[in-house]
């Protein structure tokens, strides 16, 4: 008998040890549904879930029907919205629960976790909620109903209609939940939230907080929040169609937007929030003067508040850092950022997992190029800064950055791709003087250093280089003479 | 005799799986010890990983576990320094990953990454590469025992897994490889070296003749950096892929040839050698032409390596392939191996496993790499990550992890054999391990459309 007959090629099954699979629930146009028909597997805790077993047909809101929020005014739902966004904190036991259950299947600790649930709600203040739909759409008028408008002699009523969207969501924060809900219930559309299995638990938390306040309320309807496995065939291949979808609102996670190409066609569009990269820039002026080691230090924190983004693991998350100076003040400033890096942010962890192998090989082969590269910090998780002169090859992660040495933060331009998302700027003052050429090169989002993720970042502001909620409309006009 | 030397010596016996000493795990620490005190004088990366992990003797086999070598390793260079041709600075990281020293390089020599490799070949260094078909190739320094040692153990182990084959006399074989020719560097030249020894001299037939050279492969990632940073030209782009196209054509041309005179020489004698997901190919081709199963003369002799790599084959591919070549004692090896490893595990006909040969110390670990996993009283199987140190790597550190997911049973009882056998292979990344962890974060790849390959 051959060798090759005999060989088993696939996964073996589960060992008795492994803890209970978790239950998680749906939640289907306001009505909690729990069930444990279906057993899924996380890779990356090793731990089993549960959900309830997906109804298709209860996933969907026939379009022979408005959606329940269409006609609902802006004033009614924005008033509910603030009433939600009350209730998003660790005082409501529904968003302590979700709590419990993220800390199993969340890479975050449960301090970051915890400061994610006690600040989301500022994304559904009033003033929050105003910015945005004012900012999207011109006015709350043209989403209320039709408005004239005389442009180019032709009269018209144009309207943002509300669509039907699913979201595929990322789960790396907990605040892609908070963001989705928000814009999803300010556009008045139905929308179907596909969970991501690294937060199974914040987007029905949110769900049901709403059922709580109103179980029939418009909005409450017009939302639901389901796990399936991505790119899974049976569900994506009867769901994604534009019978009953306009546009497929996906997050980050390459291979998430590769799965929904195969269905974008007339009539499905998508709308992709991309995976990105994002960098720091910082000018010689930091150097100037006496440049104390405390004041270089201070800058260190800024400069590590930005990596520490979700332990570096969000698009807004700087991972190359360009510094105009000598290698020797590059190296004090290097030296500092390794050091800030073991300091918790609100959004971050000091002490993260340790270095993965895949980067600590790189590192070590650069370590020893010395003086072509230094390596400060070390692979303990506390922080790992490497400077080069040359951006590095490997994508920088897991609380590592790469420093690079520049003559000028113009010439740091270069390395600036489509992929850059955020770019975080010191000193201040130099902002103005990049923003055109880091725009031209692909950059969204240009910040001071360190404010990355200020409080007061979401409300009225583009994302991805766009308007979210103007795309999720329809715009529709009636054209010419009233009667 | 050192416990190093005692199984090092045991390369030269003809079955060294039936003959390792009774005491196999602890001679095998024991020479992992001295192979370690040695070694970490001469590698500068295993120097600084050993002193990383606070590691300065092995107590046990679990202290290795820390100075495993990934494929990462053998990539780790900048590839600026391949951009700005800096191949001092190449041959720099290269030394830190050498056993010997890199002297006498002639850099008025080296204009590209082969003369590169040529120039370090000159001076004793013969440089192994990944065929790299996208990404990042690797490369592996060996030294000339390092080499020669690949084509004997090739020998060797096919003498031990096919009867054909070790009673095979004087005779040589009309050979069909299922690989390109001429890849001087890749791991195509461990098997041009052995085929030179076993195939009828002017009846060796490489399946295409379209040669592999690291610049082209450098030119596909130079334009794939070019295309990721924005500065690619579109026509740059349009030549290339005509190029790639080109060049596709050329070699299922001469791959259509190679089929048609190895098929129609089925009731001849051969010696076929190369990558498992060609045999299936020959099969498919074959049954296309309406020939069946059984067809092949049973002195042949079917040489193959590398798994399934990734590669889109139906699910009973094996069977198909075994009905069709009849595989069996007399005629088949199957080799599991790797491009850091000296030789490879021949397959054992009776259990249907890999034998592990004594020089090749197997390590499995948990799935992360960061634990050593055991045999316990209740199961001679564990399952695991494969690592090895392998005690003859010569020109570089004996200590590699891989990919693989596999169960070594460390003591098979079974046809005689003394030695571990892996009873199970299959590669983490192909299996369907769970689900998508969504982040927004991401990496410029994305953005590159058609992965450029040469």
């Amino acid at each position: 008998m051959s060798a090759i007959l005999d060989r088993s090629i696939g996964s073996t099954p589960a060992s008795s040890s492994e803890p209970q699979p978790l239950a998680v629930p749906h939640v289907l146009k306001g009505q909690l549904k729990t069930g444990s028909e279906v057993l899924h597997r996380s890779r990356d805790l090793g731990q089993g879930f549960t959900t309830p077993a997906l109804d298709l047909d209860e996933a969907v809101w026939l379009r022979n029907k408005p959606g329940p929020a269409f006609d609902t005014p802006m004033a009614e739902i924005i008033d509910f919205l603030v009433e939600l966004g009350a209730r998003l904190n660790l005082q409501n036991p529904l968003m302590r629960e979700a709590l419990e259950g993220m800390v199993q299947v969340s890479t975050l600790d449960r301090r970051i976790l915890s400061n994610c649930y006690e600040d989301m709600g500022h994304m559904f203040t009033r003033e929050v909620l105003e910015a945005e739909i004012t900012q999207s759409l011109g006015s709350v008028a043209v989403i209320d109903g039709w408005q004239a408008t005389g442009h180019a002699g032709v009269p018209a009523r144009l309207r943002a209609f509300p669509g039907r969207i699913v979201h595929i969501m990322a789960g790396n924060s907990p605040m892609v939940a908070g963001l989705s809900v928000m814009r999803g219930a300010l556009s008045k559309s139905v929308n179907l939230l596909k969970m991501a299995s690294n937060d199974l638990f914040t987007p029905t938390a949110i769900l049901r907080t709403m059922a709580q306040i109103d179980a029939t309320h418009p909005v409450t309807r017009s939302f639901s929040a389901v796990y399936w496995k991505g790119g899974d065939a049976s569900v994506e291949s009867v769901l994604f169609r534009p019978q009953y979808f306009d546009k497929l609102v996906a997050w980050g996670g390459e291979g998430a937007i590769r799965h929904a190409l195969k269905y974008v066609g007339p009539g499905f569009e998508l709308i992709a929030f991309d995976p990105k990269v994002s960098v720091s820039m910082i000018g010689r002026e930091a150097f100037d003067g006496e440049c104390s080691e405390a004041s270089l230090a201070e800058l260190a924190r800024r400069g590590a508040a930005d990596v520490l983004s979700f332990d570096q693991d969000a698009c807004n998350a700087s991972r190359y850092q360009f510094v105009e100076g000598t290698i020797e003040q590059v190296d004090r400033y290097a030296q500092q950022l390794a050091l800030a890096l073991g300091h918790d942010v609100r959004y971050g962890a000091g002490q993260g997992a340790p270095t993965p192998p895949e980067i600590r090989e790189q590192v070590d082969a650069l370590r020893n190029l010395d003086p072509i590269y230094a390596v400060f910090g070390g692979y303990d998780g506390r922080g790992l800064v490497v400077r080069s002169d040359e951006p590095v090859d490997f994508h920088p992660t897991c609380k590592t950055v790469n420093v690079v040495q520049v003559e000028s933060l113009r010439e740091a331009l270069k390395h600036i791709t489509v992929a850059t998302q955020t770019v975080g700027v010191w000193p201040p003052s130099r902002k103005r003087l990049l923003r055109d050429g880091l725009a031209c090169a692909g950059v969204q989002r240009i910040v001071t250093l360190g404010e990355v993720n200020v409080h007061g970042a979401v409300g009225g502001k583009p994302h991805d280089a766009s308007f979210p909620i103007h795309r999720f409309m329809r715009w529709i006009s009636e054209e010419g003479a009233e009667a | 005799m050192s416990a190093l030397q005692t199984l090092t010596e045991l390369v030269h016996h003809d079955d060294p799986y039936r003959h390792a000493p009774d005491n196999l795990r602890a001679l095998q620490l024991e020479a992992v010890r001295e192979r370690f005190a040695q070694r970490r004088k001469q590698i500068r990366v295993l120097e600084h990983r050993a002193a990383e992990a606070k590691v300065t003797e092995l107590r046990s086999l679990d202290d290795a576990v820390k100075l495993l070598f990934a494929d990462a390793n053998y990539k780790s260079y900048p590839e600026t320094f391949i951009d700005q041709g800096r191949w001092d600075r190449m041959t720099l990281w290269l030394q830190t990953l050498s056993t010997f020293p890199i002297t006498g390089m002639d850099y008025s020599k080296v204009s590209s990454m082969d003369t590169w490799i040529a120039e370090l070949r000159r001076n004793g260094h013969h440089v192994m590469s990944s065929s790299g078909t996208s990404g990042k190739q690797s490369f592996i320094d060996q030294s000339e025992s390092d080499r020669r040692l690949g084509a004997y153990f090739t020998q060797k182990g096919l003498a031990w897994a096919s009867s054909n084959f070790r009673n095979r006399g004087d005779r040589t074989y009309p050979t069909f490889v299922t690989l390109p020719s001429g890849g001087a560097y890749t791991a195509t030249e461990r098997i041009q070296k052995f085929v030179d020894t076993v195939g009828t001299p002017g009846d060796i037939h490489w399946m295409s003749h379209v040669p592999q050279s690291a610049d082209q492969l450098l030119k596909a990632a130079r334009l794939r950096r070019a295309m990721a940073d924005g500065t690619a030209r579109p026509s740059e782009i349009a030549a290339f892929q005509a190029e790639t196209e080109a060049r596709t054509k050329k070699i299922q041309a001469d791959i259509a040839v190679w089929m048609d005179q190895l098929l129609s020489r089925r009731k001849e004698p051969l010696f076929i050698t190369g990558m498992m997901a060609m045999l299936y190919a020959i099969v498919a081709a074959g049954k296309a032409r309406g020939i069946g199963d059984g067809e092949f003369h049973h002195d042949s002799v079917i040489s193959i390596g590398g798994g399934r790599k990734g590669a889109n084959l139906p699910a009973d591919f094996e069977a198909q392939c075994q009905r069709f070549f009849k595989l069996g004692p007399s005629n088949f090896m199957d080799g599991y191996g790797m491009g850091e490893i000296s030789g490879f595990c021949p397959n054992s006909h009776a259990t249907g496993g890999w034998a592990i040969p004594p020089w090749l110390v197997p390590m499995v670990l948990d799935k992360k790499g960061e634990v050593l996993l055991n045999p316990t009283e209740r199961s001679s199987e564990v399952e695991g990550r494969m690592a090895f140190i392998d005690l003859m790597a010569d020109g570089r550190w004996g200590g590699v992890i891989s990919g693989d997911k596999v169960v070594v049973d460390y003591a098979p009882r079974a046809d005689g054999l003394k030695v571990p056998i892996l009873r199970s292979v299959a590669r983490y990344r192909d299996l369907d391990e769970g689900d998508e962890k969504l982040s927004c974060a991401g990496t410029i790849d994305a953005y590159v459309r058609g992965v450029v390959e040469a």
